[in-house]
């Protein structure tokens, strides 16, 4: 059995972690390229979202490295990712590529079920063994999420121009090279250090964005061509309201670990605007703006596939809190046509507008910029 | 007191229902003319860009009716059947028209099936109780709303599609002719300026429409267990499922599926139906996306030659696999 399973930023670090401890053959496909995109969309639905095309992509590209067999997430709706894996397996079959097919469904009940479902990755390990697996894959993706965070701090006051770049892709490698979880923190205090004495300007006055939205368009650099470090050279700020060690706290562990993550506490802030869960993160979307708002942000930016349902929603109520909240906000919608200079003007032009306002103080005329 | 009912997107699954709901509490019902340019314009202006045709329909007859009542209903349909959601856009929709037409007056309840039947007619009784206190009232009227949508859905058991009993009212099916099956959701199919009136231009060529709406939830649920994993849409049921049922049980000369430009659950699930359905028989299908730009004369040439290949064909004795390539030079 080699495992392969689809790109999603950071995701591919964890995972692959977790797996080896329990003795699976990994195959990651390899990096999303313009390639893999092509494929997708070649074979994949026309009106299929972006992220299906790429996972479709990856599939493709990991079926010629040798993998035959596939593990996915589920869910159970309404958004399409849920079924995901079962259309992307028939458009496969078709192509005449065989997988076998794993899909995590998330569990229902307790976390038990979940475990009980990996036993079929795991076969006959000991229980122990499975949860210092997971526990170290999660701690991965947790360790790369803080460095994360911290990196666009310094990205948007370095005085020399790709530093934070540098010492975040060699934290990326330090981290996939990490055996146990001495050398997970050893890697991140390496990195923190680096990050510490990259030299910065702190007097200069940055901006602070935040970027809501759809999950995978949030998290994998490839499908927002890198906007967080676009940004940040712009000397922004960023700041996302999804974090995958969040999503999988939530998710898949079931909030197992308590105030670890600020989803409870977005989607409160989303009433009255969204007062109902519309699948994927619509409901975080809306929340994510006021909650922004009250962190001090300059203005946000929601991402999102084209013909994403539970983004659209959100999409039509933005309008609506970003007038009464007083923040901009700007949505870009991505596919496969989508070009990086035409996302970077309208980034800059938004940055503008934002340190217009800023520099004006209370004293600006109400402006209102949305996809819409 | 006018409540208004906009004619668009769960209009011809639950208008009957309801009708005799509010006419029994005493509210009177005022609906929205059938889709026309009008209806169409106002909504394409109103929602988002992104949104497919059926949400900017419905948003066309949401802006028509809202001065001309006192109430706008738009319930959250959570959920249609157990376990089973519609539509992320069903979920969003008091807040996108309340926000975007910046409409105050909506009368507006959440509505799930999701855990059980209970759920959903509790949820009723709350919108009762919005409207008058009286307990025994609401009770009599769910009971007769009830009533009357099942007599709704013998009707279209029986091969009757919604449009025909709501707007049309003298026109009985005739299931000897030639079949065909739309498959989409109703509100596409049923709505005669969205559709580009394809169900009477079947007809007007001679054929007769079956549709998802004509195949009992029951059998659909259990042809929708050929998929891997059952569907979390009720409308993914009842188009893969009913599309298989359908194909089953009438000897059909082809399929015709509707989609709207840029529906989320279709562009897998039509993908699937269409995959499954190469597989099980060589039954021809064809495919039409409809958005607010669709022109009439594309659809009309597509649909004779459709008509063509299948029913023409067949009375000439031909099957509708092309003869392209049998008779070949290079063969």
């Amino acid at each position: 059995m080699k495992v392969t399973y689809p790109h999603m930023g950071n995701m591919a670090l964890g995972v692959k972690t977790m797996l080896e401890e329990l003795e699976v053959k990994v195959v990651l496909p390899p990096p999303i390229t313009k390639k893999t995109l092509t494929l997708g969309t070649k074979y994949g639905p026309e009106f299929a979202c972006l992220p299906f095309k790429i996972n479709l992509g990856n599939f493709i590209e990991a079926y010629e490295l040798g993998a035959d067999t596939i593990l996915m997430a589920g869910g159970t709706g309404p958004c399409r990712f849920g079924y995901y894996a079962y259309v992307e397996q028939e458009i496969l079959r078709d192509l005449g590529i065989y997988y076998d097919l794993l899909v995590l469904e998330p569990p229902e009940r307790n976390i038990l079920e979940f475990i009980t479902k990996l036993k079929k990755l795991t076969g006959n390990k000991p229980l122990p063994q499975v949860i210092r697996a997971i526990k170290k894959g999660f701690f991965k993706i947790k360790a790369a999420d803080e460095i994360e965070k911290k990196a666009a701090f310094f990205r948007a006051r370095e005085l020399t121009k790709g530093v934070t770049d540098r010492v975040w892709q060699e934290f990326l490698r330090n981290l996939d090279q990490a055996k146990n979880e001495k050398e997970i923190n050893e890697a991140m205090n390496m990195a923190k250090e680096s990050l510490a004495s990259i030299p910065v300007d702190l007097t200069r006055k940055v901006l602070k964005v935040g970027v809501v939205g759809e999950i995978y368009t949030l998290l994998e650099p490839f499908t927002n061509f890198n906007i967080e470090r676009h940004l940040g050279n712009l000397g922004v700020e960023v700041c996302r309201t999804i974090y995958l060690s969040e999503w999988v706290n939530d998710h898949l562990f079931m909030g197992l670990f308590r105030n670890f993550s600020r989803h409870e506490e977005i989607v409160r802030e989303a009433a009255p605007y969204l007062c109902h869960f519309v699948g994927g993160h619509g409901q975080e979307t809306v929340g994510g703006v006021k909650y922004l708002k009250k962190q001090g942000y300059d203005g946000v930016i929601q991402l999102l596939p084209f013909t994403c349902m539970p983004e659209i929603v959100a999409q039509a109520v933005l309008p609506e809190v970003s007038e009464q909240l007083d923040i901009p906000v700007l949505t870009l919608v991505v596919d496969e046509h989508t070009g990086e200079a035409g996302l970077l003007t309208r980034l800059e032009a938004f940055c503008d507008l934002l340190s217009f306002r800023k520099q004006r103080g209370g004293n600006y005329e109400k402006r209102l910029i949305s996809g819409c | 007191m006018i409540i208004g009912i906009p004619r668009g997107l769960y209009f011809y699954d639950f208008y009957p229902f309801w009708e005799t709901f509010f006419q029994e509490l005493g509210v009177e019902v005022r609906t929205s003319k059938p889709t026309d340019k009008e209806i169409l314009n106002l909504g394409v202006e109103k929602a988002v860009d992104d949104a497919c045709l059926p949400v900017k329909v419905f948003f066309g007859h949401a802006e028509y009716l809202k001065d001309r009542v006192d109430f706008l209903f738009v319930p959250r349909l959570v959920s249609e059947y157990k376990r089973t959601y519609i539509c992320p856009k069903f979920l969003g929709l008091p807040e996108m028209v309340a926000y975007r037409l910046k409409a105050k007056n909506i009368l507006s309840q959440d509505l799930t099936f999701y855990k059980n039947w209970w759920g959903f007619y509790r949820g009723i009784y709350a919108l009762g109780k919005k409207i008058t206190p009286k307990s025994s009232k609401i009770v009599k009227a769910i009971y007769f709303a009830k009533k009357r949508q099942k007599e709704f859905l013998q009707k279209k058991k029986l091969g009757y599609q919604p449009v025909d009993l709501l707007e049309l009212k003298n026109y009985t099916p005739d299931l000897k002719k030639p079949l065909f099956a739309v498959i989409g959701h109703a509100y596409n199919i049923n709505d005669r300026h969205a559709s580009m009136d394809l169900i009477y231009k079947i007809r007007r060529l001679g054929g007769e429409v079956l549709t998802p709406d004509n195949v009992p939830f029951k059998e659909a649920l259990q042809k929708a267990g050929n998929l891997p994993k059952k569907p979390f849409w009720s409308f993914a049921v009842k188009n893969f499922g009913g599309a298989l049922y359908l194909n089953e049980k009438y000897p059909l000369k082809g399929i015709i599926s509707v989609n709207s430009f840029g529906c989320g659950p279709d562009s897998l699930i039509t993908e699937l139906t269409e995959r499954y359905l190469k597989k099980v028989n060589s039954l021809p299908i064809l495919n039409l996306t409809v958005d607010e730009h669709t022109g009439e004369a594309g659809l009309i040439t597509r649909l004779e030659a459709f008509w063509d290949m299948t029913v023409e064909r067949s009375f000439a004795g031909e099957s509708n696999v092309p003869a392209h390539g049998q008779y070949g030079l290079g063969s």
